[in-house]
């Protein structure tokens, strides 16, 4: 059938249902993509994104002759790896934990209860923190004093600020982790356990010999999908905790470009870090996918 | 025999293996439960009382007057709407550009679908970053204005998809067809068919949009800088340093005369107003919280099913 004007003027109404997203897309995604050009420039904001000096490599070179941003590269796959390394396979044991639970109220009930924090704003879950944290009321430093021991200045400490930093984001996405498992091991067949207790296998044997070979493929898509956050620490956690007591161990990389971007108006200079961390974590994703189908597993294409 | 002992043994290993889990769950549950907890027992206990610790499970001194000074303050009401606006406006919004664009894409017969679907795709892969982002929002003169915190957000291309897979799969085919033919353009069947037989999807959407909208400390921190159009999250975020409580507690005291009798002004400290303040912030979600449960694991794993 040919294409008539009538046929076009009735698929017209489609068209015009894209433009609200397509003007919003090109406003908010791909002309920033095209900003990225002020990484090679050196931004005025007269001259504009077009209109601005070439400068080669120099903002790189700028970047990389900083220690604090070294310091804070150093940070950031500190915590990172740090975050993936604990939080990642306690997921996965947190979801074959609750999978275990037989009575299903007390399931629902652990499920609503451990969900929660997932909902709680950030800058909330920090206010807990300094609540309970802080140096002169804050309830964990009167139970140290009631006890007879010297307070602690939790929140403004080097040394405190990494196990913080991986308790509350544990705290607040562990029971939220665990949706994708749980639905996974939901799909597993019934008959594989019933044949494992016909043979004699016991829950924890259960566990380990069927639930967890079966839900591999969703553990190594989730594994893979979590790679390029190793670039990125969290700016909503990270930037309330700072302070100047802290700094040298909590500045990382999307904090660095908060402050000297927006704070300090460096809008060239933090664009290339922005352009170097972007590159490379699409990089580690796309790596991270070959080499995993490569070991015959899952990729997420 | 020897299987009868065996059996015996693995009954008592699965026994163990249930008490020491419902252990664990039952701590972990309380764990995450409790922070909130701690706040609510703080925010209504008074300020100078609670700084002398040992408060974990119940107030000592009750009193309101932590809520009256934060709830009291204009700041704080005018962050509260600025809150609320965003987050039925922003919602709204983008459910509605969102389940347009979804919709025009689920349509098979329209031409040049694949192109503009991948359009809309490569922005999941590709961003200019934060900065390129700020400029963009100085050169459009949303920094400091209202706007900037609904129109970079009223397009989500993960809410996209999640729609477009829904309304090709639970709207059955047919009855579009039947409507095309009794003469209706798709505009009305837009209207009359899609959105309504899509509202617990767009429910579920929705709610974790509101969430997000509500939750945000971030738009309002870094672009904008005006008091007055800051959220609730925004406002907590400076209420954590310590100035900007006491402005609060010296702003009540000027009405401290007149409500002297429902609680005392001197007891109020910086810590105290903190808690009301957080608590104030969170208690919308957790209002919501049971709605938002029944589309938990729903709004998850619809996006995530491959095609």
């Amino acid at each position: 059938m040919k294409w008539s004007w009538i046929r076009w003027k009735a698929l017209l109404p489609l068209y015009f249902f894209l433009i609200p997203g397509i003007v919003l897309v090109i406003l908010f995604n791909y002309i920033p993509l095209l900003g990225l050009q002020i990484a090679f420039k050196d931004y005025g904001f007269r001259e504009g994104v077009w209109g601005s000096p070439w400068v080669g490599l120099q903002n790189f070179k700028e970047f990389a002759a900083s220690a604090d941003f070294w310091r804070a590269t150093g940070n950031t796959f500190l915590l990172t790896g740090l975050r993936l390394a604990l939080v990642f396979p306690t997921t996965i044991l947190f979801a074959l934990l609750i999978n275990e639970i037989r009575s299903f109220a007390f399931k629902r009930f652990v499920q609503t209860m451990s969900y929660l924090p997932h909902f709680i704003s950030w800058i909330v879950v920090i206010g807990f923190l300094d609540a309970f944290l802080s140096l002169d009321s804050g309830g964990a430093n009167s139970m140290l004093r009631s006890i007879g021991l010297q307070p602690v200045p939790f929140m403004g400490s080097e040394a405190w600020f990494r196990p913080i930093f991986l308790l509350s984001g544990m705290w607040k996405e562990l029971g939220w982790g665990t949706i994708l498992y749980l639905a996974a091991i939901a799909g597993i067949n019934p008959a594989l356990y019933e044949a494992a207790s016909m043979d004699g296998a016991g829950r924890w044997r259960q566990m380990w010999s069927i639930t967890l070979p079966c839900i591999l493929p969703i553990i190594s898509i989730v594994f893979i999908l979590q790679i390029p956050s190793l670039l990125s620490a969290g700016i909503d956690q990270i930037y309330p905790m700072i302070n100047p007591a802290n700094i040298g161990v909590a500045e990382v990389i999307d904090t660095y470009i908060l402050r000297l971007g927006i704070g300090q108006a460096q809008y060239s200079m933090t664009t290339a870090i922005g352009l170097v961390t972007s590159v490379m974590a699409t990089a580690l994703l796309l790596g991270s996918n070959y080499l995993s189908k490569r070991a015959g597993g899952e990729g997420i294409w | 025999m020897v299987e009868g002992r065996r059996g015996l043994g693995q009954t008592f290993s699965n026994r163990t293996f249930t008490v020491v889990n419902t252990l664990c769950m039952l701590l972990f549950s309380f764990l995450c439960a409790y922070p909130m907890w701690y706040i609510l027992v703080l925010s209504f206990n008074e300020g100078q009382d609670a700084l002398m610790g040992g408060i974990y499970w119940w107030p000592r001194e009750f009193t309101l007057g932590n809520y009256i000074v934060v709830l009291s303050n204009s700041i704080i009401a005018n962050a509260f709407w600025i809150s609320v606006l965003r987050t039925v406006i922003g919602t709204v919004g983008s459910l509605l550009v969102t389940s347009m664009v979804a919709y025009a894409l689920s349509r098979s017969e329209l031409p040049g679908r694949r192109p503009i679907t991948l359009f809309f795709l490569l922005i999941m892969l590709f961003s200019g970053g934060l900065i390129p982002f700020y400029i963009q929002l100085i050169q459009l003169n949303l920094i400091n204005t209202f706007w900037v915190y609904i129109f970079p957000s009223l397009f989500s291309v993960w809410n996209m998809l999640v729609m477009r897979t829904s309304f090709r799969s639970n709207i059955p085919e047919s009855v579009v067809e039947s409507m095309k033919i009794d003469g209706a353009g798709y505009v009305r069947i837009y209207f009359t068919l899609i959105l309504p037989y899509s509202m617990p999807l767009l429910a579920a959407l929705g709610l974790f949009t509101a969430v997000g909208h509500w939750n945000d400390w971030f738009t309002g921190a870094f672009y904008v800088q005006d008091i007055n159009l800051q959220p609730l999250p925004t406002y907590l975020q400076r209420v954590m340093s310590s100035v900007e409580a006491s402005n609060m507690i010296s702003a009540s005291q000027i009405n401290a005369a007149r409500e002297a009798s429902m609680y005392n002004p001197a007891a109020v400290t910086t810590k105290s107003v903190r808690m009301a303040t957080i608590m104030l912030t969170t208690l919308p979600i957790l209002l919501v919280y049971p709605f938002l449960q029944r589309y938990f694991v729903k709004g998850v794993l619809i996006g995530s099913v491959k095609e």
